[in-house]
């Protein structure tokens, strides 16, 4: 078999760049922590991480696993890590959790610990034989790799240690080169810490059970008025705001409005929700109100572009999406949409909605839709109009085989009794006249 | 003599004989006689037009394409949107594209209604009773929040308050806005600064306008 041609590469060809370590890095030690059993769920972890919090400021967390703890800038106040580890235990107790705990001074190299043994590697020099002895399958690679590694003879990480690092990351790839060289130190590992989600919340009682539209608006305005205050001050916006009215007989009645972009202005946020309480048809009377936000999000101005407004216009500050929010606070978020049209040959795939964002259509450019088409399509083609006679030579739209929507069609232009003209089609396969459209 | 002038050239004033009508805001139509009959040159941006209709597909939105293209890269620059409240069938996006409109500033507003959904009407424009409490709101919404170019409704039934309500809130906030109408209306006393009904007609776009009222005009017909 001939060698394919590939340019040699040199053994020495993908150094480690050697990265400007910063104390706290090159001294950090990881506490990696396990939960064993069925994975947790995504509150429990969230959870646990507050508490980890009192014993670390940073704390990672790995989603259905565990944690992950930087603890070398704790050593000291917990006196060693002993101490931390046995305030860990007697929470997890308390929790009733059974966890595993390794220590590393790399946060991949304790994540890939702490799934086959509890030890404790305090400095690097002990890290590659740590993690060598590892198999494959403490790491996180998928099964398609390791089961080539597998079959090219290769059992542990110490195997792939052992490897010229060119013809690993040409076999197996450069993020699996990247991810031993993180595991081990020699290039950075940056993880985010976990943040506990701020939000914002008002509860209101009424002195009274109470029905009135006008107290229920009075007090929205006001809460939306403190949110826009807190908002502000705080330099954040938000995406969703939950309105939840409290029943003394029932159960709350909640709805939720989501806005195009986030706000943090109080018309913003109070106009969808009068029009949604005007149509919500409560009930119950009820004896309290509650207003709670989703997490707060950095604010961010909305600059428009250098030469895209001009002052008059850049001054009128009505903002594009008010009305959108408006319309649906009152009927919902699905029943107000933006258009869109498809590069498809069937027409009633040939256009499609834009919920989330109404504006994000395509601009007009170079691609030319199609000629021909009605103004106005029926959302369902209509069965059983016959023409009498079809005056134009027909369409053929014939497509999708592909995608089990197989479509074979005639499409006609048909004047009908009152003079409107119709874009009716003759399925070829059940000879059935259909009405598609209206030229409106 | 500056206050005498911003009087007359006040929306709510009317003049006999069609003075001052020429400053009217407007929209070129794009079918010549009708520009040059229509006070300001096309369709009246300020204040309410009803199209009455009899049957859906006789060209009563081809006759507003031209207008309406224009009318659609004028809103991409000032970010305003052109509303559809409760259109009958859907609009369809590549026909709208191939007449040049830009779809990025198009925005669907589909109200509920009693009994059927707006989506799933009936094909020959059949024709439910009863008001449209939620579409006359969103029409007024969609004038009052100044982020709307143009409003384009379907509306059965309304009274004259409502009209009235939506002919000064067009006026005030300059929005073309255009109220489809069953044939049935047209007896119906009105504000609107134009009202015509739309029929098959004989010229080269197969459509022929009656014109009802026009404000500072005569009515008459053209085929276009």
């Amino acid at each position: 078999m001939a060698a394919l041609p590939h340019p040699a590469l040199p053994a020495d060809s993908l150094p480690i760049e050697q990265p400007k370590t910063r104390y706290r890095r090159a001294r950090a030690l990881w506490l990696a922590l396990e939960v064993l059993g069925p994975p947790p769920d995504p509150a429990a972890l969230e959870s646990l991480a507050c508490f980890a919090q009192s014993l670390t400021p940073i704390v990672v967390l790995r989603p259905r696993e565990g944690l992950l703890l930087e603890v070398r800038g704790s050593l000291k106040i917990f006196s060693g890590l002993a101490g931390i580890k046995e305030r860990l235990s007697v929470e997890l107790a308390r929790r009733g959790l059974n966890c595993r705990v390794a220590t590393a001074p790399t946060p991949l190299a304790a994540s890939w610990l702490v799934r086959y043994e509890s030890v404790d590697i305090a400095d690097e020099g002990a890290l590659a034989g740590a993690i060598g002895r590892l198999p494959l399958a403490a790491t996180d690679w998928p099964e398609e790799v390791q089961l080539m590694l597998r079959q090219m003879g290769l059992a542990s990480i110490a195997d792939c240690l052992r490897l010229p690092r060119a013809g690993f990351a040409r076999r197996v790839g450069r993020e699996r080169l990247d991810e031993l060289d993180r595991a081990l130190g020699k290039k950075p590992d940056f993880r985010e810490a976990y943040q506990a989600p701020q939000t914002l919340c008002r509860v209101v009682e009424f002195a009274t059970e109470t029905i009135d539209q006008a107290a229920f608006v009075g007090t929205l305005s006001d809460i939306a008025a403190s949110f826009e205050q807190t908002l502000r001050q705080h330099q954040m916006q938000v995406r969703e705001v939950t309105l939840a009215f409290r029943h003394l007989r029932a159960e709350a009645t909640r709805t939720r409005i989501r806005f195009v972009d986030p706000v943090h202005a109080r018309e913003r946020i109070l106009d969808p929700l009068l029009a949604r309480i005007e149509r919500l048809g409560l009930c119950e009377p009820a004896i309290a109100l509650s207003l709670t936000t989703s997490r707060l999000l950095p604010l961010e101005a909305d600059v428009p572009g250098l030469l895209s407004l001009s002052n008059a216009q850049a001054a009128r500050t009505v903002p594009e999406y008010a009305l959108v929010e408006c319309l649906r606070g009152r009927f919902g978020t699905r029943r107000v949409h933006g258009i869109d049209w498809v590069a498809e040959h069937r027409p009633e795939r040939a256009w499609r909605r834009w919920i989330d964002r109404p504006n994000a259509g395509t601009q007009p450019g170079p691609a030319c839709p199609p000629h021909g088409r009605p103004l106005w399509l029926l959302p369902q083609p209509e069965r059983g109009l016959t023409p009498f006679s079809p005056p134009f030579s027909p369409e053929r739209i014939e497509s999708g085989w592909w995608d089990g929507f197989d479509v074979r069609r005639d499409y006609h232009v048909v004047v009908g009794a009152a003079g409107e003209r119709l874009w009716l089609y003759r399925d070829c396969l059940t000879q059935e006249w259909y009405l598609h459209g209206l030229f409106g | 003599m500056a206050g005498v002038e911003e009087l007359l050239s006040h929306p709510l004033l009317w003049r006999g004989q069609g003075a001052g009508l020429a400053d009217t805001p407007a929209i070129a139509t794009g079918f010549d006689a009708l520009d040059r009959y229509l006070p300001g040159g096309g369709w009246p941006l300020a204040g309410i037009s009803e199209i009455f209709v009899e049957h859906y597909g006789l060209g009563e939105l081809r006759v507003l394409m031209p207008a309406l293209a224009a009318l659609s890269r004028r809103a991409v620059e000032s970010r305003q949107w052109i509303v559809w409240i409760a259109p009958p069938f859907v609009p369809y996006a590549p026909a709208l594209a191939h007449h040049g409109v830009d779809l990025r500033r198009i925005l669907l507003v589909h109200p509920p209604r009693k009994g059927s959904d707006p989506l799933g009407s009936d094909p020959k424009g059949g024709r439910q009773k009863g008001s449209d409490p939620d579409a006359l709101w969103a029409v007024e919404q969609a004038i009052r929040s100044q982020s709307s170019a143009a409003t384009f409704a379907w509306v059965r039934e309304a009274d004259v308050t409502a009209l009235r309500r939506l002919q000064l809130g067009a006026e005030a906030h300059r929005c073309w806005t255009v109220l489809f109408r069953p044939p049935e209306a047209i007896g119906q006393g009105s504000p609107a600064a134009l009202r015509f009904r739309l029929l098959p007609g004989g010229g080269p776009a197969g459509i022929r306008i009656d014109i009802q009222k026009c404000r500072g005009r005569k009515p008459r017909s053209f085929l276009l």
